[in-house]
């Protein structure tokens, strides 16, 4: 009898959670020096992109990169291209530059001095909307109910297109100050359609590699360099970096000729080769039990729900995942999982599905991506090219 | 264009099912051992879950397994210190999530329908895994600070 491949399963703690690589198929040594460069590729997307490391380019890029251009490792840079992609692609609802949010809602450390000033914020926005109201007449942007600014293109649009600014106070909960950068963005997209856009206090910075003269909030320029439009701009990779970081571990292994290898970072996973992968999938509400189980080969999947700790607690946390058009946390959904050809896109398309559930559509066909996302009110929404695929409870 | 469908679960008893142990033995103190210090020929006791990475009589560094127990979790993990009390490398030994007692495991598959035979729901093979909300490691992160505290010295 033949007997079964030698494999390999190794686990680490990384990127805040803890990475799993397996492989099998090819002698010890081998599988043990390319699992060895898989964990070393995870280690350096960590240190390249936490937001907690002073070091990372992530901090050094909140620390300077509004006042001069920084430059990054390529891994970096091609994250941040992948972002303003889907940034676009998704109407501004993937954005890395809800930092600023994350830090009022304590979910990021403030110790690193990133936070910015309620007045700054307020200051600024007063500023945004000043020029948006003078330059483009057609854009709907008023303060009403006190803390709450409405922006749109008409009063018309659908109420996801519409900026909602709350709390701009100190005291409020949620000082949501990242939310000028999406202020500006539609600005510019009224702009787009009257006059030439006209760089405002702040927003001197064009496009350097895309075909639009537009400024942009993040400016990515030759080199590997990059620059922020203004101070208040904050970015935070977590909701795109462990994605990226199976995509490199998965290459690394490719790199060390393994031909059947699984990576997974907290649950963003990957795999290749020709075995098939049963993965148990979460339930939201009750993170401690399985909603259902999807069985994968070459390719990827991701997940976002609530933070959970089963050292604390059997139930989820908040939503560390924040709508850009409110600042908020999503609640609207509970959680979301995507299946996609590389780990960094279905990372990164689980915040999509979280913050706009279906509407998610366009975006998840251009990616080839499968969805599934639980509603608060407990109703699984399921993309049909997936749902043969995934098993449910009886 | 994708479409959607929906799948009314009413209720968390009804929509999910206790997960078995999600256990998983990663590697055995010897093997971490041997990983963490390949050119070292023994492994003297230290006392508690410490051990001397040594080749010959020179001392490569410190071998420290530690875990982390909560009520439905349970996580061995060494930490390589090396000569000069820096951490080498960590590893998960064994990692454990039970909830609701033992579900054993056909029984357990048996509650997931297959929805098409064109997808067979496989059972077996050495890998499952789980997907869903984000655990944090922040736990072992923690240890690894104390163990360094303790003992990164003594690794000298």
């Amino acid at each position: 009898m033949e007997a079964a491949p030698a494999s390999i399963r190794r686990a680490r703690p990384l990127l805040g959670t803890f990475v799993e690589v397996a492989v099998v198929g090819a002698p010890i040594p081998a599988m043990e020096t390319a699992v060895e460069a898989a964990f070393a590729a995870v280690a350096t997307v960590h240190r390249l992109m936490s937001f907690h490391e002073a070091t990372s380019d992530v901090s050094q890029l909140n620390c300077a990169a509004a006042s001069r251009p920084v430059q990054v490792h390529d891994w970096t840079y091609q994250v941040l291209e992948t972002a303003r992609d889907l940034y676009h692609r998704s109407g501004g609802v993937f954005d890395i530059t809800v930092a600023s949010a994350l830090l009022h809602l304590g979910l990021l450390p403030r110790e690193s001095g990133l936070g910015v000033r309620s007045d700054e914020i307020e200051s600024l926005l007063h500023r945004r909307h000043a020029r948006a109201c003078r330059e483009h007449p057609r854009l709907f942007c008023e303060p009403s109910a006190g803390k709450t600014w409405m922006a749109g293109t008409s009063p018309a649009m659908t109420p996801k297109k519409w900026i909602n600014v709350t709390g701009m106070r100190s005291s409020s909960a949620f000082p949501s100050p990242c939310l000028w950068g999406e202020v500006v963005n539609l600005c510019d997209r009224g702009a787009e359609n009257s006059s030439p856009p006209r760089c405002g206090e702040g927003s001197g910075m064009a496009g350097a590699r895309g075909s639009t003269a537009l400024p942009e909030t993040v400016g990515l320029l030759p080199d590997n360099c990059v620059r922020f439009a203004h101070r208040g701009v904050k970015i935070d990779l977590g909701g795109i970096a462990k994605g990226f970081a199976v995509d490199r571990a998965i290459e690394a292994l490719h790199c060390h000729d393994i031909t059947d290898g699984f990576v997974s970072a907290g649950g963003d996973l990957a795999a290749f080769g020709t075995r098939q992968h049963a993965i148990d999938i979460r339930d939201p509400r009750r993170p401690d039990r399985a909603m259902c189980r999807v069985v994968l080969s070459n390719t990827a999947l991701a997940s976002s729900a609530g933070q959970f700790d089963p050292l604390r607690s059997d139930l989820p946390s908040g939503s560390a995942v924040i709508d850009p058009l409110t600042g908020r946390p999503s609640h609207a959904i509970r959680g979301a999982t995507t299946c996609a050809p590389s780990c960094v896109i279905a990372d990164a398309l689980t915040k999509v599905v979280m913050n706009v559930g279906e509407a998610a559509a366009p975006i998840l066909e251009h990616h080839g991506a499968s969805a599934l996302f639980v509603s608060a009110q407990g109703e699984v929404h399921i993309t049909t090219n997936w749902k043969n695929e995934v098993h449910f409870a009886a | 264009m994708t479409d959607w469908v929906r799948l009314t679960l009413p209720t968390i008893v009804a929509a999910s099912i206790a997960s078995p142990a999600h256990a998983v033995i990663y590697l055995s103190v010897d093997a971490a051992q041997k990983l963490a210090f390949p050119a070292a020929n023994r492994f003297v006791e230290n006392g508690g879950l410490t051990w001397k990475a040594q080749a010959g009589d020179k001392l490569l560094g410190l071998f420290v397994v530690d875990h982390v127990i909560g009520k439905h979790l349970y996580i061995d993990y060494a930490v390589a210190l090396d000569s000069t009390g820096r951490v080498i490398r960590v590893d998960i030994l064994q990692y454990r999530e039970s909830y609701g007692g033992e579900v054993r495991e056909p029984g357990w598959l048996a509650q997931f329908v297959g929805k098409t035979s064109a997808s067979p729901l496989k059972v077996g093979g050495d890998i499952r895994n789980i997907s869903g909300a984000t655990l944090s490691s922040l736990h072992v992160t923690e240890g690894v600070k104390r163990i360094l505290a303790t003992y990164g010295s003594r690794a000298r």
